[in-house]
């Protein structure tokens, strides 16, 4: 008995370096489809899609700090999608354009983003009431100037290690193009102009940084592992 | 040149990096531990 449970024990340790110093840090290289669709930014699974107006009285206070850090207004539609601890976690480009970054201290500490690991699990929808941390937590807004109106918050969960950024601010990146990492966080929202995504994807829904289009998003990793290493190489890799 | 942002207020800073990796074990390995319940819970709760 005492055996066994020194076995697991190891094995949960050996498992457990395996992610913490390798696999959480790895940068699977991305086939880009080619055209100009919007590109997921992050892997993971989309957490909500909700439409937001950032005009007049903002309806919380997340949407106020977007605002500000970004100095926009209109209609807008946010892509939550949440990264768990077995996504890679470099960020990329959705669209092309000159970067321009817009750093948002925290309100008091860092708040835990457990909840939505859950509700992601689940494929459920992170209900409003839960989302307490995006009015709270320190965050990273990229913008791109001279490209399409794409706004990007990287969200840092309460153990943010760092965002880090790997273009410098007013460098121009391709679509698709590797732009950042969160070490440890766990959520990137993506905003739109509303109406401006075709079909957009669902609670629940699968995604891939640079290579799932949001109107291709689906329940399941599409295109599968298999089918990526036969396009690999027929579109230009952008990773860096 | 890598610009790095946020460091200065991560969980590694806040309780040094041996309690973080402590941290980061238990998340580990809770979250290993929870995948196939949750599976379970997904399979009865939800139909897509």
């Amino acid at each position: 008995m005492m055996v066994s449970a020194m076995v697991v024990m190891l094995t949960l340790l050996v498992a457990f370096a395996w992610w913490r110093f390798y696999f959480f840090h790895r940068k699977p290289a991305r086939a880009i489809p080619p055209g100009d669709e919007l590109l997921a930014a992050a892997d993971g699974r989309i957490l909500y899609v909700e439409d937001v107006s950032l005009d007049g009285p903002p309806a919380n206070a997340y949407h106020e700090r977007v605002r500000s850090a970004f100095g926009v207004s209109g209609d807008w539609t946010v892509v939550a999608t949440y990264l768990s601890i077995f996504d890679a976690h470099f960020v990329r480009a959705p669209v092309g354009g000159r970067v321009k970054f817009h750093h948002m201290l925290p309100v008091g500490k860092n708040a835990s983003m457990g909840e939505s690991f859950l509700f992601a699990a689940l494929r459920r929808p992170l209900p409003v009431g839960r989302r307490g941390y995006l009015e709270k937590n320190e965050f990273l807004g990229v913008s791109f100037e001279d490209g399409p109106p794409v706004l990007l918050v990287l969200m840092a969960d309460w153990w943010i290690d760092q965002i880090v950024t790997i273009v410098t601010a007013g460098e121009r990146v391709s679509r698709g193009q590797v732009i950042g990492k969160i070490q440890m966080g766990s959520q990137v929202d993506l905003w739109v102009p509303s109406e401006s995504l075709g079909t957009p994807p669902k609670v629940g829904d699968v995604t891939r940084a640079g290579e799932t289009t949001l109107s291709s998003a689906g329940p399941e990793l599409v295109p599968k592992a298999k089918d990526l290493v036969k396009v690999r190489g027929a579109y230009e890799d952008n990773a860096r | 040149m890598p610009l790095r942002n946020q460091g200065e207020r991560s969980a590694s800073r806040v309780i040094g990096v041996p309690a973080r990796l402590v941290l980061d074990f238990v998340l580990f390995a809770s979250v290993v531990f929870a995948y196939p319940f949750l599976a379970i819970a997904r399979r009865v709760t939800h139909k897509r």
